[in-house]
């Protein structure tokens, strides 16, 4: 009987200290739930609604029904195919240059002697900040004064337009991430996850540098690729700052992407409504990117 | 024992949120409303009783008040000598001690800068009054789209029977009744700031004498009379690549207004009766469309041959964007001559003549070259300002009220006294560029004692006065587009993006097909810009053209007697 | 080093391989350097030397000058006359970039810090799979959907219309604040972040239940199992999410150039993009007074560089002070 009720008390209490996590779990978890639903997902849901009404600027805004989205159809609106031209474009370079890069030094990084992947990395992530890494980019681009006019010039040959000429002027704003990159941090990470004794079995069995990479390192870091394509993907779609300060909006449009429109339409002409309908119009467009992305890599890490 | 300290942590945290809320709210409640929420909070007997009615004013006596006014600022300026800050708050003092319900507040921020302006809008806290181009984003010759858009307000009530309303009439009334006259109401008033006419080129006059370029008075300057042909070999001698010297520096647009472009067509021909490139379309599905006669590529041309062959030019991405880059490089020392893209007279205050600022010595302004049978654009700044539209009927006339003080009133005298005093007690130098030009033109009667004090020819260089005064002057003015209701003023304002996109194509490509480029910024402009339909537009398209083609006749008869000036309409204006 | 083998080091093709990749890596590291390098020296030059063409590596004559003329020709005190440059003296936008920096960083991460424990170790299951989605969900959605919107609600905050509704069955308006033109306008929207969530419960999953439930049964409480137990361990998480929060919260540009109106307030990103133009004047080569008092002045383009300096400094201290866990390298799964 005793027994009975001794394991009832701590069935009980046990019970109560459950319940106890579980409101203190709510309690942890009330600021961060108050401040995503009002900052998060808030502006999502009036998002949806902007985007079907039209803004006067004395009187409260009307409802429009589509109109925005047909002010933003391409056969309506030339800008609308350039500027998601532009953006893809600016989306391809910055992949097929700047994704592989930290992969490669990464994988490269970790051949070195302990001591010097220490000092090489500490140099590799010494920080600019970004704003001051573009003006220093400006700089280097100026046509008078620039240090990349003034290689050319040295060494004889004709200088260059840089952000002048709308045909390189693109591949002049991809340029600076891939010389500021360095190994992802987290890719170094994965790699020293990977045990030493997998890459001393393959050398005894014969197989050679590259198989080793191939076959080895490049499936454990399959699925943080993956997801670091998506963030990829989903960051080099939305630039705005290069755009805006280096050559605001590029020579004839070259460089206006779709952020700088939805900025522009919001803030320059106020037209909210039809800058929301852009910015869902781009939500849409990241979706169907992600969904493909997914699909193809078909594993994915538990998000 | 836990659970019941547990128990006490929650209760108390709850009240004390409940009490925090509650207090916020009570916080929230006593905060000072803006004058908006304030006017919509009352009732019809509490408006009575409260008889403070509240204009929020951005501008004299200074544009760019940006701290906020309070006795010790007030004191501070006084003790650093700026007797103008001082006199301002007299004025307004005076004004309002002879209006007892109305209080004068200043706010903080530029009134001159379109964010600030529309976001006041939007919010309710707009200043009262502002110059109604910059609220509609557009240049100073369309500043009508404010009227269309709704931004100002309707004061015909107010103007019909004011005492300035005759002298305006006959002063301006062209200039006022095509920017702020729609159907017989009235929407805006001339600004408070000098009405100057003219824009033009400054130029180094030490570059001129080394290169040895003087005019038939033997100073180193242009000639009045000056060709486009001319200007462009100036600017091609003045050119040096050694010394880093450029003739000219060019700002390919992103700041609104720049006239340059459509002086330059002008000059070749091309009507500007409305903007450069559009011309009334054949199709008849909408009222214009946007392309190119030989005479604008011609135009571009040009500006491509000063560009690319001459290399006379300094321009670039870099130029397009932030304040008035291509003046700086003037200054600077590396180019010869720049479009001045602000009125001369503000210039001429800028160089006063303290001899440590930049002085007139060494800048020279000259007006527009002529271009084909000698013409020449006039481009009068007239700088209209709008109220408030959200306004009530008490507050707008306490605005209008205080408007007049400042312009015509009391407040404008106090002002020409204090100018008087500064320049008699403390020297030149401290004049500031409105108050000289004030001098020359006023946009309201001043009397005549505080005219006639200073002696504006003792202070400013001849080239100066001539150029605004006699040669804008006696340029004429040619009909615009807007008094024939033919433009949607709306949208014809953001046209100014697609020609900017052809004008840095222009500059900063050296392979540019101009056909090709215009072809696509036609393709913007016609799809997202130039899509309405004006009714009666065929009889309005007529009227219009008829007025022009006098106005050729009259003032430029050979060109209008050319062949070319017949076959370009025919071809491409006449087209009903 | 586990690509190449430890055994046959000497052989002359393998030690060709090590040294070609040892290039490569060294290479790489000097061109992500060189910009650094460049704006260093660039602010040490003198007016003069800016304009030569080409440039130089190393200014002939390096001084700190420029930092002197632009803390003075900030704040209006250049003994040479009355230029001003900026609106307000730099330590002002400096101090509003911490501010903001500061106030987001100790916003967020106790918040997100407390949000990833919760999930990963008190809420059942079924919940916490729910809440995890409701948390991370936005990090799907890029940002521009929000932003306008966000910019409405800050307008009158919490009602993103233009009027304010009317409490019903009075008179009285709802409350609501301006926040618009604030500090609170750029700290308030930067009070939450997904990935650090993601981070948190990450990490935090690593931590074995049992043994906060073995704290539990011990009888402490929830705040003091995280101050005892899983503080001293998280270390490494800490470390990374402090640097990057403060980091982007520190080269944010977007945000503040919209919300923010008055130069008072602006933070030092967008005050360095709003006065390319005032620090960047074209060489002083000219006679007259003015020029020869630029000349003497001596701002140009290395004005410019040393603004960028100064903003870089406190980011570089963050990562001075933090490297040591950054490099250790974060695992987002796995404790040992």
């Amino acid at each position: 009987m005793a027994i009975k009720k001794i394991a009832k008390v701590s069935h009980n209490k046990e019970e109560k200290g459950l319940r106890f996590t579980r409101r203190m779990a709510w309690i942890f978890g009330a600021p961060s739930i108050v401040a995503q639903s009002i900052f998060g997902w808030f502006p999502i849901l009036v998002a949806f609604v902007v985007a079907f009404q039209k803004f006067h600027i004395v009187k409260p805004c009307t409802y429009t029904g589509w109109d925005n989205f047909a002010f933003l159809l391409p056969s309506n609106n030339p800008l609308t195919t350039l500027v998601f031209r532009n953006t893809l474009y600016y989306a391809a370079l910055s992949l097929a240059l700047t994704f592989l890069i930290p992969i490669l030094i990464a994988i490269l990084l970790m051949e070195m002697k302990k001591s010097v992947i220490r000092v090489m990395m500490i140099l590799w992530f010494i920080p600019v900040a970004s704003m001051a890494g573009i003006i220093i980019w400006k700089y280097f681009y100026n046509t008078q004064y620039g240090l990349f006019n003034g290689i050319l010039v040295s060494l004889g040959l004709p200088t260059l337009r840089w952000l002048n000429d709308s045909r390189i002027v693109m591949l002049c704003l991809v340029l600076p991430g891939l010389i500021m990159y360095g190994p992802g941090l987290i890719y170094i990470a994965t790699l020293q996850s990977i045990p030493d004794e997998l890459y001393e079995a393959a050398e005894l069995e014969g197989v050679s540098f590259w198989q080793k990479i191939w076959h080895i390192t490049l499936p454990r870091i399959r699925p943080i690729m993956a997801m670091m394509l998506i963030l990829a993907i989903i960051g080099s779609l939305q630039i705005f700052e290069q755009p805006f300060v280096m050559t605001t909006g590029g020579p004839n449009y070259a460089t206006y992407t779709v952020v700088y429109y939805i900025f522009d339409l919001a803030f320059q002409n106020l037209l909210y409504g039809k800058a929301t309908a852009l910015a869902i119009i781009l939500f849409f467009v990241i979706m169907a990117l992600v969904v493909i992305q997914r699909k193809y890599f078909r594993e994915n890490i538990d998000v | 024992m836990k659970s019941k300290l547990l128990k006490m942590l929650t209760i108390s945290l709850a009240l004390s949120l409940i009490l925090g809320l509650m207090g916020s709210f009570a916080f929230a409640a006593k905060k000072e409303l803006t004058p908006y929420e304030f006017r919509h909070q009352l009732t019809d007997e509490e408006k009575v009783k409260y008889k403070t009615i509240i204009v929020r004013w951005c501008g004299y006596p200074h544009d760019n008040w940006t701290v906020k006014e309070t006795i010790e600022k007030f004191q501070q300026t006084l003790h650093n000598g700026d007797p103008w800050i001082g006199m301002g708050w007299y004025s307004k003092t005076l004004f309002e001690l002879a209006h007892p319900k109305v209080k004068v507040e200043q706010v903080a921020g530029n009134v001159w800068n379109s964010q600030f302006i529309l976001t006041g809008l939007a919010g309710g806290t707009a200043p009262a009054c502002y110059p109604m181009h910059k609220v509609a984003k557009t240049n100073v010759g369309n500043a009508r789209m404010a009227l269309e858009k709704g931004l100002v307000a309707d004061i015909t009530d107010l103007v019909k029977d004011w005492k300035y309303t005759p002298w305006l009439k006959e002063h301006w009334g062209p200039e006022w009744e095509r920017t702020c006259w729609k159907d017989g109401r009235c929407y805006g008033l001339p600004g408070t700031y000098p009405i100057v006419p003219g824009w033009g080129f400054e130029y180094r006059r030490d570059w001129f004498k080394e290169a040895g370029l003087f005019n038939k008075k033997g100073e180193p300057a242009p000639i009045d009379d000056w060709t486009w042909s001319e200007f462009k070999e100036i600017a091609k001698k003045l050119t040096d690549p050694k010394k880093k010297r450029w003739g000219f520096s060019l700002a390919p647009g992103a700041i609104d207004g720049i006239p340059l472009y459509p002086a330059l067509m002008f000059g070749f021909g091309v009507p500007q009766a409305l903007r450069p490139l559009v011309m009334p379309s054949k199709e008849g599905k909408y009222t214009w469309e946007y392309g190119a006669t030989p005479q604008a590529i011609e135009a571009l041309k040009f500006l491509k041959d000063m560009m690319w062959k001459d290399k006379s030019v300094l321009s670039g991405v870099e130029y397009t964007s932030l304040a008035m880059p291509h003046s700086k490089e003037m200054l600077g020392g590396r180019a010869g001559m720049v479009w001045t893209g602000n009125q001369v007279g503000n210039n001429v205050g800028n160089f006063t003549f303290d001899p440590k600022k930049s002085n007139p010595k060494f800048i020279g302004v000259a007006p527009i070259p002529r271009g084909k049978g000698n013409l020449r654009l006039r481009i009068v700044d007239f700088c209209p300002f709008g109220f408030d539209p959200t306004l009530d009927k008490e507050h707008l006339k306490a605005s209008f009220d205080y408007y007049e003080w400042v312009a015509a009133g009391k407040g404008a005298e106090l002002r020409f006294m204090d100018n008087i005093d500064e320049v008699k007690i403390m020297g030149p130098q401290y004049m500031g560029g409105w108050d000289i030009g004030c001098y020359m033109y006023w946009a309201y009667p001043i009397p005549e004692y505080y005219r006639s004090q200073i002696k504006v020819s003792d202070y400013v260089p001849d080239d100066y006065i001539r150029v605004t005064t006699t040669i804008a002057y006696e340029t004429p003015g040619e009909p615009k587009s807007q008094q024939y209701g033919l433009i949607n003023c709306e949208k014809e304002g953001l046209l100014v993006d697609v020609d900017r996109g052809v004008l840095q194509a222009i500059v900063c490509n050296p392979d540019v097909d101009i056909q090709a480029e215009v072809k696509k910024a036609a393709d913007k402009g016609n799809k997202m810009y130039l899509n309405y339909k004006i009714k009666n537009d065929k009889e309005k398209l007529q009227k219009f053209y008829a007025a022009v083609d006098d106005f050729y006749k009259e003032y430029y008869p050979d060109w209008y007697n050319s062949t070319e000036y017949k076959e370009m309409m025919e071809k491409y204006y006449k087209v009903w | 080093m586990p690509l190449i083998a430890k055994v046959g080091r000497r052989r002359f093709k393998v030690r060709l391989l090590i040294g070609a990749i040892t290039s490569i890596l060294w290479i790489g590291v000097a061109l992500h350097l060189f910009p650094v390098w460049w704006m260093f020296t660039t602010s040490l030059k003198p007016a003069r030397e800016i304009f030569e063409f080409p440039p130089s590596l190393w200014p002939k004559s390096p001084s700190f000058i420029c930092y002197k003329l632009i803390f003075e020709l900030s704040a209006g005190t250049w003994a040479g006359g009355n230029i001003r440059v900026l609106d307000y003296p730099i330590y002002v936008y400096i101090k509003n970039s911490i501010i903001m920096a500061g106030g987001i960083m100790c916003l967020q991460i106790p918040f997100t810090a407390l949000m990833g424990y919760a999930l990963s170790k008190l809420y059942s299951s079924r919940w916490s799979r729910i809440v995890f989605l409701f948390c991370i969900g936005t990090l799907m959605i890029p940002g521009e959907v929000s932003l306008i919107p966000s910019y409405l609600i800050l307008r009158h905050f919490p009602f993103p219309t233009k009027h304010i509704p009317v409490i019903p069955f009075t008179n009285i308006l709802f409350p609501h604040y301006n926040f618009l033109d604030s500090y609170w306008a750029v700290i308030l929207p930067g009070m939450y972040s997904a990935f650090n969530v993601l981070l948190f419960k990450g990490f935090f999953d690593g931590i074995p239940t049992e043994l906060v439930n073995a704290a539990r049964l011990d009888g402490a409480s929830e705040l003091g199992i995280i101050r005892r137990i899983i503080i001293p361990v998280s270390k490494p998480v800490f470390a990374v999410v402090t640097y990057f929060s403060f980091s982007s919260a520190w080269n944010q540009f977007m945000w503040p150039l919209i919300v923010i109106r008055n130069n008072k307030l602006m933070p030092l990103s967008v005050i360095l993009y709003k006065f390319q133009f005032a620090l960047t004047q074209a060489p002083p080569t000219g006679k007259t007074p003015e020029e020869q008092r630029l000349m003497a002045a001596g701002v140009g383009y290395n004005g410019l560089m040393a603004l960028s300096f100064i903003e870089s400094i406190p980011v570089f201290i963050m990562f001075l002070i933090f490297r040591e866990q950054l490099m250790t390298g974060i695992k987002l799964r796995g404790f040992k």
